[in-house]
């Protein structure tokens, strides 16, 4: 009887070895070798929505961060000829490609697209998947098996990114429409006093400002069919409701190239990528 | 009940005139090895309870002439009925009556329930009321057949079945949930139990509105000898051991027990379900004279088991199982041994009780008990800050999340039903996200030196959600018999309960820190004080073991002071007993939420409540083999602390309505016993009214935490339960169960939801009503039949099958869908479908057990026993499940206005496992 006894509490002793799990390791990824680049892929679209069918690889660096709330469910990845929004649809993007992040990706079977939908803007075509609903020319790509065959990412190096330091000599172009830009410039009208707004003050109407479509006017260089760019903050971003800097501040600015239509807008990663001079 | 109370009165006063002289006496034996059997219990008529010495022997002196009923009892044999004529002429020596040992069938206790993860549990784990080894057959049905469909006996909650253990209240102060699992594992000396019918009252308290049940642990109570026990089954573990050893009294008046056991392994059906536990129990007690008695018992079961979680049918189907379980995932392999669940519960609350037994003389006992329980009861879950949400499977990452995209539909189901990456959780991911996870420079500022720019942030983590309690238990009670046919019993209770609430950082997956800071807070304001967990350590980073997130303590103090009142006499029994209490709990907060920082530290203020209990019950005896019982019960509870406060992990703010819930019960009885066949039918009728009830939960409306608070709940449970028992034909009997009940809420209670963040209710949803009179109580098969039939060979062979059958099971409602806001916009037809609650399937079940028994040299007894449970296979019967709390926001165009509608999110279930075995072996002497 002694002896069962003895068995037995030996075992609860025991028991607090049971399940313990050691740390994993960071996974292991095995890159593919892109097979074409970013120039060349936007040059399968003319009209949109085009669907990919062959095997093409691109790769590239992330240049967008979605931390801060400006950019949702999508990233924009360069390489050496140009940059592209993936339309990738997770959220906090950023916890698993971070920016900087070296990242293949396997395009076969997703759908370049353009907004708005018709523009044969070949510079502004998104990169996602196909919109059964026909709504848009292109919708998230969303899903996680998709998501895990056909994105790689391998190493994580911010200085890597090369940022397009807008002058007079460098003006904008679209051929750096989704790059990372920065250029000095003077805040203009309208003068807002925070950036995008959620919710609402009570008693404002939703407008223009809420969406923190804030002029600039870049210093000494020159826009095509324009004078000034946009601001673009989402009323959905973390820095949402901030303080903004008053019109007629000089600053610096970094943030991703986009234009809708006609305008060019710059879409800052963090509020602090606006700086006084 | 005027009438009930005038026969109750009027059985007090005749009965104290009548004398008694004559006697009845006997022995109680083995009917094997025909050894004396100790520890009996003799009921006379019911009442009178003796214990046999040591010979088996036993004694009723005092007793009128006539013809008595003796109902013999003893842990691991067959309850015996015999009866007996007493002359005038003295003592009546029976001839010895022998008890046939029984068949250890399977054990039921918290382990024959898996625990579900459910939404609005609090954490707390409630289980089945059913784990009372009960002699009647009514009861005895509804704990081992009923018991797989987590039936409870007339609907009740858990907490209506009051729990004793050698005279001290054991149910949980804080939720009043039955405490089976403080003792899980230690069946063989938890098996002595002394049970009381639903509103009846026991030797130790009034009890609630279901049942007693007291539970001797007592040295001297545990039989002697020493027992070995082994189990192999597929149900919830795989194997249990269990030894015990007995003393018995020896002449010095010492006695001792011990057992341990333990219980490991998972089941055959759901992956990440599984047990590590081990119990242990310690008993000693002295006599130290034929008047005094002292008794110390130690015990714990130190309990680790992975806890299911539930699904939506999508899921199920997806998988091709009913049995899928969202919480775990494989790290680092593919096998068995990688299988890591996020939901675990891990506790070990070793109790510590001593007991006092004074016979002043013939006619009065004193006793006094104290016990504590201390230690850990911890319960893990996953922890993520600013990533994705990691349960693989959240709504958004479903096909039925993408209806109108075939292709994605058609991958996504390919990838549940072939890779545990997407249909699991994948551990990978968070040790990969928490290894390139870092500080902004702008936070290692304000943070300070802890932290720097290669340290890793930590975004997903396990944490511990502790419920620590330290309780205390007073008890001094007295009893007194004024004559042969009048008892008296009264008493006082205190109880004093601390119990920590608040979480630590269980593992980090790798990452080095995780910073203390509120999420949702931060998304919705930014930074600053608000987001600050603790004002006092603000962007504390914690590790491994740090307590973080909330921290709160619970205090808790009642006292009542009962008496109950009992007569007997030839055709009549009664009681009349009251009860009355206060209780006063408040919350301290040891962190200053910086939401709320002149709320949230510091006490809250005192919640007292009048507590009351009225119970009367009077039994007519037609004959020896007829009666009829009547039973009433007027009880006033107080509210518990769970549901006490809006956010109890965040502030002291105290919740709407708070009240006492009051309960009125009535339930008649006919027992029968027509030649052979006896059994009993029960009429009952309750009505719970102002009941109150806490939910916490993420609302995708709000997109942001609320609390939803209920009150003035009012529910019916009325029905009808029958048991009854009949031998036929070579050793063969049969035994059968029913309830039909009726259980149904009588008004549409209030609630009021407020976002957690601001304390502020939500638009429309302040004292809103919820429509749900009329709907079911859910929780129970309403309806629930069994016929079985025994059968016991005269060399110990016993065969038994049972079937059973079981109806108007419903699911667990959420309030919101029930709610005018819910309602916006839809038609009739819509709206029937989102306030319609469902009724599952009705149940068929076919169990079925053998067992062998050998007795040894007469001295040892060696047995085996199987039972398979749902023999049919049927892997598609529901047990359980609940509407989510969350309602899916669309819009529509109508007649060129874009609106919005809300609609129902799929429920979410839970199944009875397939086939099952459990197989007993155990040796004995």
């Amino acid at each position: 009887m002694k002896n069962i006894f003895t068995l037995l509490l030996a075992g609860m002793l025991l028991a607090s070895c049971v399940n313990h799990f050691n740390d994993l390791t960071p996974s292991q990824v095995v890159m593919p070798t892109p097979t074409t680049t970013i120039k060349q892929l936007k040059t399968i679209f003319s009209s949109g929505p085009v669907t990919i069918t062959d095997s093409l690889i691109i790769g590239g660096r992330i240049i967008s961060n979605d931390q801060f709330g400006n950019f949702y469910r999508s990233f924009f990845l360069e390489d050496a000829t140009g940059a592209i929004e993936v339309k990738i649809g997770s959220t906090g993007i950023y916890n698993m490609f971070p920016t900087g992040s070296y990242v293949c990706i396997n395009v076969k079977g997703m759908t370049l697209g353009n907004y708005p939908k018709g523009s044969t803007v070949r510079p502004t075509v998104s990169l996602g998947a196909a919109d059964p609903t026909g709504e848009y020319e292109n919708s998230y790509i969303e899903i996680k098996p998709w998501i895990k065959r056909a994105f790689f990412r391998g190493d994580i190096n911010p200085s890597e990114i090369d940022t397009v330091q807008i002058s007079s000599l460098n003006p904008i172009d679209t051929t750096y429409i989704n790059k990372l830009i920065r250029l000095d410039g003077v805040l203009g009208a309208p003068n807002y006093t925070t950036w995008a707004r959620y919710p609402l003050p009570t008693g404002t109407t939703a407008g223009a400002a809420d969406y923190g479509q804030q002029a600039v006017t870049p210093t000494g260089s020159h826009l095509p069919n324009g004078t000034t760019l946009i601001i673009r903050t989402s009323p959905y971003c973390k820095f949402a409701g901030k303080t903004a800097y008053t019109n007629g501040t000089a600053v610096r600015i970094t943030g991703i190239l986009t234009k809708f239509n006609s305008t060019y807008q710059i879409v800052l990663n963090t509020d602090t990528d606006v700086k006084p001079l | 009940m005027n009438k009930i109370l005038s026969l109750i009165l009027a059985t007090f006063l005749f009965g104290s005139a009548m004398a008694q002289t004559s006697g009845l006496k006997g022995r109680i034996i083995n009917r094997d090895s025909r050894n004396p059997i100790s520890q009996a219990k003799i009921k006379l008529n019911d009442q009178t309870i003796q214990l046999s010495t040591p010979n088996g022997d036993f004694t009723f002196d005092g007793l009128e002439p006539g013809t008595y009923r003796l109902i013999i009892e003893a842990p691991d044999y067959q309850t015996t009925e015999v009866t007996a004529k007493v002359s005038n002429n003295g003592v009546t020596q029976m001839s010895n009556i022998s008890l046939s040992p029984t068949l250890l069938t399977k054990d039921v206790d918290e382990g024959s329930f898996s625990e579900f993860d459910t939404e609005s549990s609090n954490d707390a784990q409630a289980l089945p009321t059913t784990l009372s080894a009960s002699k009647d057959v009514y009861n005895n049905i509804a704990s081992y057949t009923f018991g797989q469909m987590r039936f409870r006996p007339r609907g009740y909650e858990t907490s209506t079945e009051a729990v004793y253990m050698n005279g001290v209240y054991m149910n949980d102060a804080l939720t009043g949930y039955s405490p089976w699992s403080l003792w899980g594992g230690l069946n063989d000396v938890t098996r002595d139990q002394e049970t009381s019918g639903s509103l009846n009252v026991s030797d130790y308290g009034l009890g609630s509105i279901n049942g007693v049940t007291n539970i001797n642990t007592r040295a001297s109570m545990i039989r002697k000898g020493l027992r070995v026990g082994i189990v192999n089954a597929n149900g919830q573990y795989r194997f249990r051991g269990m030894v015990t050893y007995g003393s018995g009294e020896n002449k010095d008046g010492w006695s001792y027990a011990l057992s341990l056991s333990t219980r490991q392994g998972g089941n055959d059906y759901i992956e990440g379900l599984y047990y590590n536990t081990y119990s242990y129990y310690a008993a000693v007690e002295k006599k130290i004279n034929s008047q005094h008695r002292l008794a110390l018992t130690v015990f714990g079961a130190p309990t680790e088991r992975g806890v299911q979680g539930s699904a939506t049918q999508e899921v199920y189907d997806l998988v091709g199982s009913n049995y899928y379980n969202t919480n775990w995932g494989y790290q680092g392999g593919t096998g068995d041994d990688a299988i890591r669940n996020a939901r675990v519960r891990r506790f070990h609350e070793p109790v510590t009780m001593l007991n006092y037994f004074y016979t002043i003389n013939e006619k009065s006992k004193l006793q006094a008990a104290l016990s504590y329980r201390t230690g850990q009861n911890k319960y893990s879950a996953l922890d993520w800050y600013d990533a994705p949400d990691p349960r693989p499977d959240y709504y958004r990452n479903l096909p039925s999340y993408f209806p109108a995209d075939a292709a994605k539909r058609a991958e996504l189901t390919q990838a549940w039903k072939t890779d545990p990456s997407i249909s699991q959780v994948n551990w990978q991911q968070l040790y990969d996200v928490n290894s390139i996870a870092r500080f902004l420079p702008s936070e290692i500022d304000s943070i300070g030196g802890a932290v720097n720019a290669n340290t890793k942030r930590s975004k997903y983590i396990i944490e511990d959600r502790h419920t620590d309690q330290n309780d205390w238990n007073a008890k001094i009670q007295a009893d007194y018999r004024l004559s042969p046919s009048l008892t008296f019993l009264g008493g006082v209770d205190l109880r004093w309960n601390k119990t920590h609430y608040f979480k630590t950082v269980n593992d980090l997956l790798g990452g080095d820190i995780w910073l203390d800071v509120d999420q949702f807070a931060e998304r919705d304001f930014g930074s600053g004080e608000a987001i600050q967990n603790n004002l006092l350590t603000p962007n504390r980073v914690v590790k491994e073991g740090d307590t973080y997130g909330y921290s709160y303590y619970a205090h808790y103090k009642s006292g009542k002071a009962w008496g109950i009142a009992r007569s007997q006499y030839k055709d009549w029994e009664s009681f009349l007993a009251a009860e009355i209490g206060t209780t006063q709990f408040y919350r301290e907060g040891m962190f200053q939420k910086g939401l709320f920082k002149d709320n949230s530290l510091g006490n809250s203020e005192k919640q007292n409540f009048f507590t009351y209990n009225i119970k009367a019950g009077v039994t007519k005896k037609i004959s020896m083999y007829h009666s009829f019982s009547f039973n009433a019960a007027l009880i006033q509870n107080a509210p518990y602390f769970q549901d006490g406060f809006v956010s109890p992990r965040t502030r002291n703010t105290v919740a709407p309505g708070l009240e006492g819930d009051k309960t009125a019960s009535f339930d008649a009885t006919y027992n029968f016993r027509f030649g052979a066949i006896k059994g009993r039918v029960t009429g009952f009728f309750t009505t719970i009214e102002n009941q109150t009830k806490l939910i916490s939960f993420y609302d995708d409306i709000q997109r942001t935490f609320v609390n939803f608070s209920m009150w003035n709940i009012n529910q019916l449970n009325t029905g009808v339960e029958m048991g009854f028992q009949a031998p036929l034909i070579w050793n063969i009997s049969m035994k059968g169960g029913f309830n039909y009940g009726y259980y149904v809420y009588t008004n549409n209670p209030y609630v009021t939801e407020t976002v957690d963040n601001s304390n502020s209710p939500v638009d429309g949803f302040e004292n809103v009503q919820v429509y749900w009179k009329d709907y079911n109580v859910s929780g129970t098969p309403q309806l629930a039949g069994s016929i079985g039939l025994d059968y016991r060979s005269r060399d110990n062979l016993f065969l038994s099958v049972d079937a059973s059958y079981y109806d108007y099971n419903y699911i667990d409602m959420n309030p919101l869908y029930r709610t005018d806001a819910a309602h916006l916009n839809l038609d009739e037809s819509e709206s029937q479908t989102l306030a319609h609650q469902e009724k599952f399937k009705a149940a068929f079940l076919l169990n079925a057990s053998v067992g062998k028994m050998w007795s040894i040299d007469r001295k040892y007894t060696l047995g085996v026993n199987l039972n398979v449970n749902n023999m049919l296979n049927t892997q598609n019967i529901k047990t359980g499940g609940y509407e989510q709390m969350r309602l899916k926001s669309n819009e529509r165009v109508y007649q060129g206005t874009t609106e919005t509608y809300y609609s129902a999110f799929p429920s979410k279930y839970f199944y009875l496992l397939g086939a099952s075995y459990y197989l007993n072996m155990y040796f004995r002497f």
